[in-house]
C-alpha cells in the first residue's frame, strides 16, 4: 500500500539532496515549508510517496525525522538520533 | 495537509503585531518604531552600557516579553527543545554582520514593514535590497549552503537567556543605577514599562504559534512558491497602515521621515546584508529572537552577536543617523557583504565540486 510521508531535514541542501535521491529511486517527492503541525521550525521539508517502510533505508544522512501522514494525522516513524 | 488555518493564524499575527507597532506609537514609541528587533536590541546593548551612544540607550521590555512569550508557550506546546552546535561562531558573526546592515538601513525587516506602512518611501529602496539579499542566499542555498546540523542540549543551556531577560526586567524595573537611559533622542521615547511588556509577550507568543519571519516570507515564496509566511508580512503592513492613517501618523513621501535618512542606495545595500544573512541563518531578527526563546542555543548566539554588533556599530560610527550613512559605516557595510560571500561559498558545494571532482560522492558525504 502507498503511503504518503513527510520528511524534515538538519538543512535545506539535505532536503534537495533527498529529493534528487528519492526520484532516482522512483519515488514521488516534493520539497516544501515544513508543516506546522509536526515542527515549530520554518525550514524545508518533504513530502513523499512509497509503499517501501524500511525507513532507515531511504533516510539519508540530512533526514531529522520522517512522519507518516493518514487522514490529517502525522505519525513519527524514523527519527535520527 | 491543510494550509488554511496556517494561513489564518500568519495573517492574523500580523494584524494583531502591525497594530501593537501602531499602539506602541501612541503609547510613547518613536514613531514608525513600534517594534523593531534591531533597534530595540541596540537600546538594550546602550542600556546596558556596551556603547554609549546617549539618544540610543533604553532596556526594551518589548525584547524581554519576546523572549519570555516565546518561552512560555514553546514551553506550554511542548516545543521547547534545547537545541545546538550548528556553527554557532558563525552565526555570532552572521548576526554580528545582520546588525552592521539594519543599522545602515536603520531597522530590521519589521521595521521595514512598518516604515512602508507609515508612508516612509525610503524603505522602497531596503524592501528592494532585502529581497535581493533573499535571492542571493536561495542562489548559495541551492548550491549546498549549510551550517551543518543541530544537536540535542542539556536543558539549563536553553533556560539561559529567559533568565537573562528576567535579570534584565528586574534591574529596569528597580531603577538599577548601572543602567543606561536616554533622556533625548529615540532612547528617550518609550511606552510604559508594562504596556511594553505585554506587547512583547503577545508578538512573541504569536510568533511561536505562526513561525512569522520577514525573510522566510519572501523565500517560501521564491522556493516553493508558498504565500503562508508572507501573509504575516502583508498583516502587519495593513494594520499598521490603517493605523497610522487613523492616528495621523502618516506622512507620505522621502524627507523628513523619522529616524530615517534618504540615501537610497544605501538603504539598499544595507537591507541586502540583512536578507543575505537572514537566510543563511534561517531567519530575520525577530525570527532569530523567537527561536531563541523556544531554546535554541544557536538562534541565542546570533542575537548576542546582534548585541554586540550593535554596540561595535556606535562605538565605531558605523550605524547612520537621520543625517544619513557614515563612511565608516558604508565600508563595515561592504565589508559585511565580503564576509557573508565568503561564509556562503566556504560552506557550500561551489568550491567542493571543483576540488574533489573525482571523489564527487565521497566529498558530498564529507558533512
Amino acid at each position: 500500500m502507498t503511503d504518503t510521508y513527510v520528511a524534515t531535514f538538519f538543512s535545506h541542501y539535505d532536503a534537495v539532496r533527498f529529493s534528487k535521491n528519492a526520484q532516482d529511486m522512483g519515488i514521488r517527492v516534493k520539497l516544501m515549508p515544513v508543516p506546522r503541525k509536526v515542527s515549530s521550525s520554518c525550514g524545508t521539508g518533504a513530502v513523499f510517496e512509497t509503499d517501501q517502510t524500511d525507513y532507515a533505508s531511504f533516510a539519508q544522512e540530512g533526514v531529522d525525522k520522517i512522519y507518516l501522514f493518514r487522514e490529517e494525522t502525522y505519525t513519527l516513524v524514523f527519527e535520527t538520533e | 495537509m491543510s494550509t488554511r488555518n496556517q494561513r489564518i493564524l500568519l495573517l492574523v499575527t500580523g494584524l494583531v503585531i502591525g497594530a501593537i507597532a501602531v499602539a506602541l506609537v501612541w503609547f510613547g514609541n518613536p514613531k514608525n518604531m513600534g517594534f523593531c528587533i534591531a533597534c530595540f536590541i541596540r537600546d538594550i546593548a546602550g542600556g546596558i552600557g556596551l556603547h554609549r551612544a546617549e539618544p540610543v540607550q533604553y532596556i526594551r521590555p518589548e525584547i524581554i516579553g519576546m523572549v519570555l512569550g516565546t518561552f512560555l508557550v514553546a514551553a506550554g506546546a511542548k516545543e521547547f527543545k534545547v537545541r545546538g552546535g550548528s556553527s554557532p561562531v558563525l552565526r555570532f558573526v552572521l548576526g554580528f554582520v545582520m546588525m552592521v546592515g539594519a543599522l545602515m538601513f536603520l531597522g530590521c525587516p519589521l521595521r521595514m514593514i512598518l516604515r512602508l506602512a507609515g508612508g516612509d518611501m525610503n524603505a522602497l529602496f531596503g524592501l528592494a535590497g532585502f529581497v535581493g539579499g533573499i535571492l542571493v542566499g536561495i542562489f548559495f542555498l541551492n548550491r549546498g549552503f549549510t551550517l551543518k546540523r543541530t544537536y540535542t542540549m542539556p536543558v539549563l543551556e536553553g533556560f539561559a537567556l529567559p533568565a537573562g531577560v528576567v535579570a534584565l526586567l528586574l534591574f529596569l524595573v528597580a531603577g538599577a543605577s548601572f543602567l543606561f537611559f536616554s533622556v533625548e533622542g529615540p532612547g528617550s521615547m518609550h511606552a510604559p514599562v508594562a504596556i511594553a511588556l505585554v506587547a512583547g509577550l503577545v508578538v512573541g507568543a504569536l510568533a511561536q504559534r505562526s513561525r512569522l519571519c520577514m525573510a522566510g516570507g519572501i523565500r517560501d515564496v521564491l522556493l516553493f512558491k508558498d504565500p503562508t509566511l508572507l501573509l504575516g508580512f502583508l498583516g502587519i503592513f495593513a494594520a499598521a497602515l490603517v493605523g497610522n492613517l487613523a492616528l495621523g501618523y502618516f506622512n507620505l513621501g522621502f524627507a523628513d521621515q523619522p529616524v530615517a535618512h534618504t540615501d537610497g542606495v544605501w538603504n539598499f545595500l544595507g537591507m541586502v546584508v540583512v536578507g543575505f544573512a537572514a537566510v543563511l541563518l534561517g531567519g530575520c531578527p525577530l525570527r532569530q529572537l523567537v527561536l531563541a526563546g523556544e531554546g535554541n542555543s544557536d538562534s541565542v548566539l546570533t542575537v548576542l552577536g546582534m548585541l554586540v554588533g550593535a554596540a561595535c556599530c556606535h562605538n565605531f560610527k558605523l550605524a547612520s543617523s537621520a543625517e544619513g550613512p557614515t563612511p565608516n559605516g558604508k565600508i563595515a557595510v561592504i565589508i559585511g557583504l565580503v564576509i557573508l560571500v565568503l561564509v556562503a561559498v566556504l560552506n557550500s558545494e561551489l568550491l567542493k565540486k571543483k576540488v574533489g571532482a573525482s571523489s564527487g560522492k565521497g566529498a558530498a558525504q564529507a558533512e
